[in-house]
């Protein structure tokens, strides 16, 4: 099970789960293509494997990945 | 023209009383774009000088509140960024003169009160016909024949004199508070220097909250501000979350430069640089995109500044932290939470010098507000 937890627009962090079959990852891999192709900064939590840190590329094995919105100057 | 009711500050005396020891003010600024150049923003701020708030008291309706208004155009709101607001606020809305105006308002309660019980004592008895057993008819009896002509020449004038007084107290104290607001405002929006933005941000919503006391603005579902509050709090590392509880802010160590960074509650103008020494140095301005609840723009804060801080620095914009309204400004970082964060930073390789040539400077030819770009 692949977990996406998006930040979106006044409504906190969506979840967003995809199972893990074929179909579960094509279309988690879709929609993180999607995600970071709009801008979106994805990133894992810290975990017992280690610190949070990015993700540029979509990863299976990552089963939690946050997506924040780009950053813009206040 | 579009009005906007953007401006809504509600000064909750029950709170303050709560944490009147600690006589600060926090000031939060939100801020959405889509507010056209040529539209208006009507702004009050309302006194409520009840000291409960919509409970005990009764319904808000019921309540004494007193507002000021104050219509101004978006284009003169430059100051809006200066923080001068901030420190405006703070001469404009101390606590003392909030509790004076509370206090004025009480004495004329009271006083009103004790005038409408003489005057229905005085009404009763004139009012009430009474039988007179010799004559045998009816007849009114006035206030002078039952109650003594000098303790009532006593009570009447004193009292009415107390409550002329008590009234014209307090409209000295709301007049000179609504004088000092409307100048307050005319500073704030007096000058124009929108001029040559062709895409002015504007920020139009400000709320004036007690330290420790931040109620949520009504645009963000609650639930969903809880959801923020849980994933940054389960995001954060144990030293921070202990900091954050503690502090409402907490810092984070800079991923490429080794910077200590101050994350503070709010979502605007909320990361302040601390030197090497604990304290706070500058402030940095960034936030992700989309109206998102506090919570997630805490996290994506932290989250930038540690894997992405290049983009942090490329985008955010600097503030002094101390007109910002930042209270966490003055604080210094404990010394072995110090020694702790510059451990983490220790490895980092960019300088201060590399940091600041990497910040966007104002263009040479830039007219306006500098500090807005």
């Amino acid at each position: 099970m692949l977990t996406f937890k998006i930040m979106t627009r006044q409504h906190g962090d969506q979840c967003q789960n995809f199972e893990a079959n074929e179909a579960g990852l094509k279309a988690a891999e879709d929609r993180f293509r999607e995600l970071t192709g709009s801008g979106f900064f994805a990133w894992a939590p810290a975990s017992e494997a280690g610190p949070a840190r990015q993700i540029r590329k979509f990863d299976a094995a990552e089963t939690n990945v946050v997506f924040q919105p780009q950053l813009k100057g206040g | 023209m579009v009005i906007i009711d953007a401006f809504a500050q509600v000064v909750d005396l029950a709170a303050v009383r709560s944490i009147s020891r600690l006589q600060h003010w926090r000031v939060y600024c939100y801020g959405f774009q889509d507010v056209a150049f040529d539209d208006s923003i009507e702004f009050w701020i309302d006194f409520d000088t009840e000291p409960t708030f919509g409970s005990a008291s009764g319904p808000i309706a019921e309540r004494s509140r007193m507002t000021v208004h104050h219509r101004v155009p978006v284009r003169s709101l430059n100051d809006w960024h200066n923080g001068r607001f901030h420190e405006a606020a703070l001469r404009a809305l101390r606590l003392v003169d909030l509790q004076e105006l509370y206090e004025a308002r009480r004495q004329v309660r009271v006083l009103r009160d004790l005038e409408a019980t003489h005057t229905a004592l005085n009404s009763r008895f004139i009012h009430v016909p009474l039988l007179s057993p010799q004559a045998g008819v009816v007849q009114s009896v006035t206030t002078d024949e039952l109650i003594e002509p000098a303790s009532r020449n006593m009570l009447a004038p004193s009292l009415l004199h107390m409550l002329a007084d008590a009234e014209r107290h307090f409209e000295v104290v709301h007049g000179d508070l609504c004088r000092r607001v409307h100048g307050l405002a005319g500073r704030w929006f007096s000058a124009s220097q929108w001029r040559g933005l062709h895409n002015p941000r504007v920020y139009t919503e400000q709320m004036m909250y007690p330290v420790g006391y931040s109620p949520q603005p009504a645009r963000w579902d609650p639930q969903a501000v809880e959801r923020g509050w849980a994933l940054l709090r389960e995001n954060l590392d144990p030293d921070q979350r202990a900091e954050f509880e503690a502090y409402r802010h907490f810092h984070c160590v800079g991923g490429t430069t080794g910077i200590i960074y101050r994350i503070c509650e709010g979502t605007q103008q909320n990361v302040i640089t601390c030197d090497n020494n604990g304290r706070a140095n500058n402030g940095l301005c960034f936030l992700p995109e989309g109206d998102l609840v506090v919570g997630d723009v805490m996290l994506s804060q932290k989250i930038a500044l540690e894997l992405n801080e290049k983009e942090a620095l490329r985008v955010g914009r600097g503030f002094n932290p101390a007109y910002a309204g930042r209270s966490a400004a003055d604080v210094r970082i404990p010394k072995e939470r110090l020694e702790q964060l510059l451990r983490a930073g220790g490895n980092k390789s960019m300088t201060a010098t590399e940091v600041s040539a990497r910040r966007r400077e104002p263009p040479l030819d830039w007219a306006g507000d500098w500090w807005m770009l």
